[in-house]
């Protein structure tokens, strides 16, 4: 979030002083305390801006114009201030939106390697001969999710640099594999797979292992701060 | 195992050691859709068909009933009425295929597969073996049903086309086997007969070994035996004659002026040990001229309870010609030819 004091803000019909601007969750508000001075009244007068991913700030000099409303600038650095906050809120709600498909593409891999090691325990063959191949559904899903974060990575092309796409999708495929690893007890695999997912963010295997500590516990939270990683 | 962004499939690490590209980690993700496939993992397994299944690890009974029943260890396929082998090949071709599958079975690295040649699922379980097996073959008395016959053809037919060993036994042998094991006592018919696989189960690496030296030279893959179980020096005058008598119980006829390779397993207390082993050497310079390779295994038996000169011997044979087995091809040409007329 980021709040902001400016020079003076002109309406469509008005303008107004001591005014702030504050950008949050995707909209730009608009805060003045004094009363317009064409026209004014004594309200405080609050402006909502929505803008989306695609948006892009128009500045004009020192002016921030958004349709009908120009706010002037108390300094020509906070042009900078701004372009970096809404480029955070975009890439906010991209981890919102990709943090859903990635977490699941982890939790069907968990359920499919399950499902395989109980059928293989199960003296009864009848029932498995019966059933369709008890992982084709779950195969499946995980073609659909693949599709579904490429299709949001494309979304925010815009947004996102080629690196930062990489590791999201390095994320995707090195934690299920660390999981799975971790699950068979092949040690030699998962150092690679470590060391590889390390490197692509850009941190230590220390550091890593800290954060995978209760992977098998707690897929979300990790997704989460490996998001963080990325996108910070 | 990730793809790099030129498709080569390569290990976990940064570049590519063929192209020198990074991993592509869109293409690598659709790993992710693979699963093992869903299959027990067996390092042996014996497969009996229509005969009772001995004690042995990782052991497998195939056989027909009036119900279906489908378990780890016992595979009962329902009857067919009126159904011949190749009713049988062809309804449950599919279905134990996948039961074979999920069990690993053409996965496991030895194979023993004891049939009785006249049981209709005989030549759809040769048929859905890979390799590395040992097929046991019971063949019928030639006086049997023609039916039967035919089955044993079709049985012994597929088993040729796999170009794996076939150890072939006449079940009236097997009926009569009368065996004194050193560790049981005497032991009469199939349970007695199917102690004696267990050596063959123990010693499989060595034995597949001889029956594979055997093939390169273009013998024939039927591969007969001949044994004593329970053989005492109280009985016999002399090792001499224990060579003398070992081929008299062959588990089928066949000229020894066709045999080409020999192999010996020898279990006795070690003080027979260097009598065995000089004799054997005896024998296949004064019994066989036409010999290429022989060799053998012995297994040193301490355990002996009873008498200390108990010993078994158990000899293979890999021969170039075989007619003994010609009844079978008659009974299914005349078979085929009863077929024909009525059609």
């Amino acid at each position: 979030m980021l709040n902001l004091k400016v020079l003076k803000v002109k309406g469509p019909n008005k303008i107004y002083t001591d005014c702030e601007i504050s950008i949050d969750s995707f909209t730009i508000s608009v805060n003045c305390n004094k009363k317009g001075l064409i026209g004014g009244n004594n309200k405080i007068n609050i402006i909502n801006y929505t803008f989306n991913k695609d948006f892009m700030p128009k500045f004009d000099e020192n002016k921030l114009v958004l349709n009908n409303i120009i706010i002037y600038l108390k300094d020509i650095n906070d042009i900078n201030l701004i372009i970096q906050e809404i480029k955070n809120e975009k890439l906010q709600l991209l981890k919102s939106e990709i943090l859903e498909p990635i977490r699941a593409i982890i939790k069907e891999r968990i359920n499919g390697i399950k499902i395989i090691e109980e059928y293989k325990s199960k003296v009864d063959l009848s029932l498995l001969l019966k059933s369709e191949d008890p992982t084709a559904s779950i195969s499946r899903n995980i073609k659909d999710l693949i599709f579904k974060i490429q299709e949001i990575l494309n979304n925010y092309s815009n947004n996102l640099s080629e690196i930062n796409k990489d590791r999201i999708l390095g994320v995707t495929y090195l934690l299920p594999k660390i999981i799975e690893y971790t699950y068979n007890n092949d040690t030699s695999n998962l150092k690679k797979s470590k060391e590889l997912l390390a490197k692509l963010l850009g941190i230590s295997l220390p550091e890593l292992d800290k954060i995978l500590y209760n992977v098998e516990y707690n897929v979300d939270a990790i997704i989460e701060i490996l998001l963080n990683y990325i996108l910070k | 195992m990730p793809i790099c962004k030129n498709g080569h499939e390569m290990d976990l690490i940064e570049r590519c050691p063929i192209c020198g590209q990074p991993i592509d980690y869109y293409a690598s993700l659709f790993e992710l859709t693979e699963f093992p496939k869903l299959q027990y993992k067996l390092n042996d397994t014996i497969i009996f068909v229509g005969i009772q299944p001995y004690k042995l690890p990782n052991s497998l009974f195939i056989g027909i009933d009036e119900k279906e029943k489908i378990e780890k260890d016992k595979i009962i396929l329902e009857l067919i009425s009126g159904g011949t082998w190749r009713e049988y090949y062809d309804q449950y071709k599919e279905k134990l295929g996948k039961i074979f599958d999920l069990l690993g079975i053409n996965n496991a690295k030895r194979k023993i597969i004891i049939l009785d040649s006249i049981n209709p699922l005989s030549p759809l379980v040769v048929s859905l073996i890979n390799s590395n097996a040992i097929f046991i073959i019971i063949l019928p008395a030639e006086n049997e049903p023609l039916m039967h016959l035919d089955t044993a053809y079709a049985t012994v037919s597929e088993a040729m086309k796999k170009k794996e060993p076939i150890i072939p036994v006449m079940r009236t042998l097997i009926e009569k086997f009368r065996g004194f094991y050193y560790d049981f006592g005497i032991s009469y018919g199939i349970e007695g007969f199917m102690r004696m696989i267990t050596y063959f189960y123990e010693n499989y690496d060595k034995l597949y070994n001889f029956f594979k030296i055997s093939l390169k030279f273009n013998l024939k893959p039927i591969f007969p035996f001949s044994y004593i179980i329970g053989g005492t020096m109280l009985v016999f005058k002399d090792m001499e004659s224990v060579f003398d008598l070992i081929g008299v119980q062959k588990t089928i006829d066949f000229d020894i002026s066709n045999v080409n390779t020999l192999f010996l397993i020898c279990i006795s207390p070690k003080e027979l040990k260097e009598q065995i082993e000089k004799q054997y050497k005896l024998f296949v310079l004064k019994k066989f001229k036409n010999i290429i390779y022989n060799d053998m295994i012995y297994i040193e038996n301490k355990t002996i309870k009873v008498v200390n000169d108990i010993f078994n011997l158990i000899m293979f044979y890999g021969i170039s010609e075989i007619g003994t087995l010609d009844y079978l091809s008659k009974a299914h040409e005349l078979i085929i030819k009863k077929v024909v007329q009525n059609a």
